[in-house]
């Protein structure tokens, strides 16, 4: 199974690690729910910025959440292809999980699946 | 034809993912800026100085709006490491084909779950006084088979 990454802040990795993506998640200061849950296939290619980047994005923004992190995740080949369309190939290394396009399957699969969280250093 | 038909007609019938359809945007403002943003679950276009235009029947996702900024950052940061943040800053491109730029691109973006917006704003090269200015590579459009760009991971 392809392992995606995805680049956040250590509690917030954690915490997805414990409940899953949550679409309904709201940043610390207010603001529309999130929606989705954005993934790169751990071989890349890295088309959007590197994981690792927008790991130390959010933790420069949010200073008390542990630090930059990536959550990798062990997500069966037939929920990623749940998310490939037009807009995301899977050759441009994104995995866009939507509402409609892979995120409740995601979420109903999520406790089975193995995950880690790595420790991410700023550049 | 009309620049936002040709960005309609990119927005609706990609056909190289993200990373086509931003090639394809940055080409379109190639001669003349443009500005684009997210309101109320729809992409609005307009060209410098002028009226919103709403593509309100161009079916795109929020998630689609945020990887063309993702990507477009990611552009600029290939040009010049660490220039902006994935979540907005500002930073130029160089437009034109091998080693002969003709034109500028200024990107001003913000890609926060609060916020979407991007402006490309063309310059010639002769309104920059920026040194170094020569020493940019042009952006390579030219891509290997997989959409890569010359330069990024998977063209190593």
């Amino acid at each position: 199974m392809p392992i995606l990454l995805h680049g956040t802040t250590r509690h917030r990795a954690e915490r997805i690690v414990a409940c899953g993506p949550d679409p309904n998640f709201i940043q610390p200061e207010g603001g529309p729910r999130a929606e989705n849950f954005s993934t790169y296939l751990e071989g890349g290619p890295f088309l959007f910025g590197p994981p690792e980047q927008y790991a130390c994005g959010k933790a420069g923004d949010f200073p008390d959440e542990g630090g930059a992190a990536i959550l990798a995740v062990d997500v069966p080949e037939d929920i990623i292809a749940l998310t490939v369309n037009e807009y995301f190939p899977l050759s441009q290394g994104l995995v866009q999980f939507d509402e409609g396009a892979g995120l409740a399957e995601l979420r109903d699969a999520w406790s089975t699946l193995w995950k880690e969280v790595r420790s991410v250093e700023f550049p | 034809m009309k620049r936002t038909a040709l960005l309609r007609n990119a927005f609706e019938h990609p056909t190289r993912g993200v990373v086509g359809l931003v090639d394809d945007l940055l080409m379109a403002c190639r001669e003349h800026g443009l500005q684009l943003d997210w309101q109320a679950d729809h992409c609005r276009v307009r060209s410098a100085g002028g009226d919103w235009e709403e593509l309100l029947d161009v079916p795109l996702r929020k998630s689609v709006f945020r990887a063309i900024l993702a990507r477009i950052a990611a552009l600029c940061n290939e040009r010049r490491p660490n220039s902006v943040s994935p979540y907005g800053g500002q930073a130029e491109l160089l437009m034109g084909a091998g080693t002969n730029p003709t034109a500028v691109l200024r990107i001003t973006f913000a890609n926060t779950s609060a916020e979407q917006k991007l402006e490309l704003t063309t310059l010639t090269l002769r309104d920059l006084k920026m040194p170094g200015m020569a020493d940019h590579r042009p952006p390579q459009l030219d891509k290997s088979a997989n959409g890569a760009l010359p330069g990024s991971a998977a063209s190593r």
